[in-house]
């Protein structure tokens, strides 16, 4: 699947690229892309970093747990095949939570240790489980309540109520985030078969 | 939050500055194993935008926008918005910028934002960080749920602010 999506991007780009003789921009393109890639992950390197040291203290000291322990109702429900009270289930707990707040830089790391354990969990290395996949459609579905960086670029764009989107941001997120679950309730189970 | 937690470790009689340094570390690995991911999804992403393939399907799509009232402003960002998050971001701007951020179109524009993600990203950071080649249908379902959201966020700020 990677394999195929990545192919796409690449032959059509360039491809079109090609005929339309925009070669040299993709040349340009081709060399700068590592130096991009580099760039982005000096920039949430620190971030991660940060995080990760923070993350361990908040596990260390049982408030991971304890949060989880308040959302373990809901998460048991989504994510049946990860066993009870396992690590996984606070860590993703810790993810909702700060993607919730709009704090999606702090919401990576949590998630990104969550795949991993969830990786703990999976039989088939090479193959996301089917828990990972709940994860990922509820992790990018937004589920943002608090929509910060929004908030703040309207303000410095003088918006008279730069926070009027919020409750429009809530519904929809709450759409998006059913309409989520749902298909992939159904898609867990055609592919189960 | 940082405050928060730093207290509630030390309150809690934890080492808190070993625990803390013991995290940083553990984060060289993430990172380490992250840079081929991002060096592989960066060029790909990359080599479709700038070769002008976006632009051609904005335009493709832009009738059938005009059909069901919706500025093709806010196209680019809801095609964009999967793929890259600070091309969306920038897209935002722009509408911001020359829209100004309370018209219907900077309202649309920041609730699209708000409620949908980089999905082609965290698919491929978050499978990469742990070395899944096979993502079965999660990209599908993904981006199913960022329609959905796209689709939701059109119908409320219809109701609201029109």
């Amino acid at each position: 699947m990677v394999n195929i999506i990545w192919m796409i991007l690449i032959v059509i780009g360039s491809f079109y690229g090609f005929f339309t003789g925009k070669l040299e921009i993709l040349n340009n393109t081709i060399v700068d892309s590592t130096k991009i890639s580099l760039d982005m992950l000096f920039k949430i390197f620190p971030v991660i970093a940060l995080w990760m040291g923070l993350t361990k203290i908040a596990e260390k000291s049982h408030l991971l747990e304890k949060l989880s322990y308040k959302l373990s109702f809901i998460l048991t429900k989504l994510f049946p095949d990860i066993p009870k009270g396992h690590e996984a289930l606070s860590l993703i707990a810790s993810n909702m939570i700060a993607n919730i707040f709009g704090l999606g830089s702090a919401a990576t790391p949590f998630g990104l240790k969550a795949m991993s354990s969830l990786q703990k969990l999976n039989e088939k290395k090479d193959t996301a489980s089917r828990s990972m996949i709940t994860f990922l459609v509820v992790n990018t579905s937004g589920l943002t309540i608090i929509p910060t960086t929004i908030i703040s670029l309207r303000m410095m764009y003088g918006s008279l109520e730069p926070t009027k989107i919020v409750l429009a941001c809530i519904i929809s997120t709450t759409f998006a985030t059913i309409g989520g679950i749902i298909i992939d309730r159904l898609l867990a189970r055609r592919y189960k078969n | 939050m940082v405050v928060f937690i730093v207290l509630y470790g030390y309150l809690k009689k934890i080492d808190i500055y070993d625990t803390f340094i013991e995290g940083v570390k553990e984060s060289f690995s993430m990172i380490f194993n992250l840079f081929p991911t991002f060096i592989a999804m960066i060029l790909a992403i990359n080599i479709f935008i700038n070769s002008g393939v976006l632009d051609f399907i904005l335009n493709f799509f832009k009738p059938l926008f005009a059909l069901i009232k919706v500025p093709v402003e806010v196209l680019p960002l809801a095609l964009v918005r999967p793929i890259s998050g600070s091309a969306s971001l920038a897209y935002l701007n722009n509408i911001f910028e020359t829209k100004g951020p309370d018209s219907f179109i900077g309202l649309l524009g920041s609730v699209i934002q708000g409620c949908t993600d980089t999905t082609f990203y965290v698919v491929s950071l978050y499978f990469g960080s742990i070395g899944i080649k096979k993502i079965r249908y999660s990209l599908f379902a993904s981006l199913f749920a960022d329609l959905v959201g796209i689709i939701a966020s059109i119908v409320v700020v219809n109701l609201f602010f029109n």
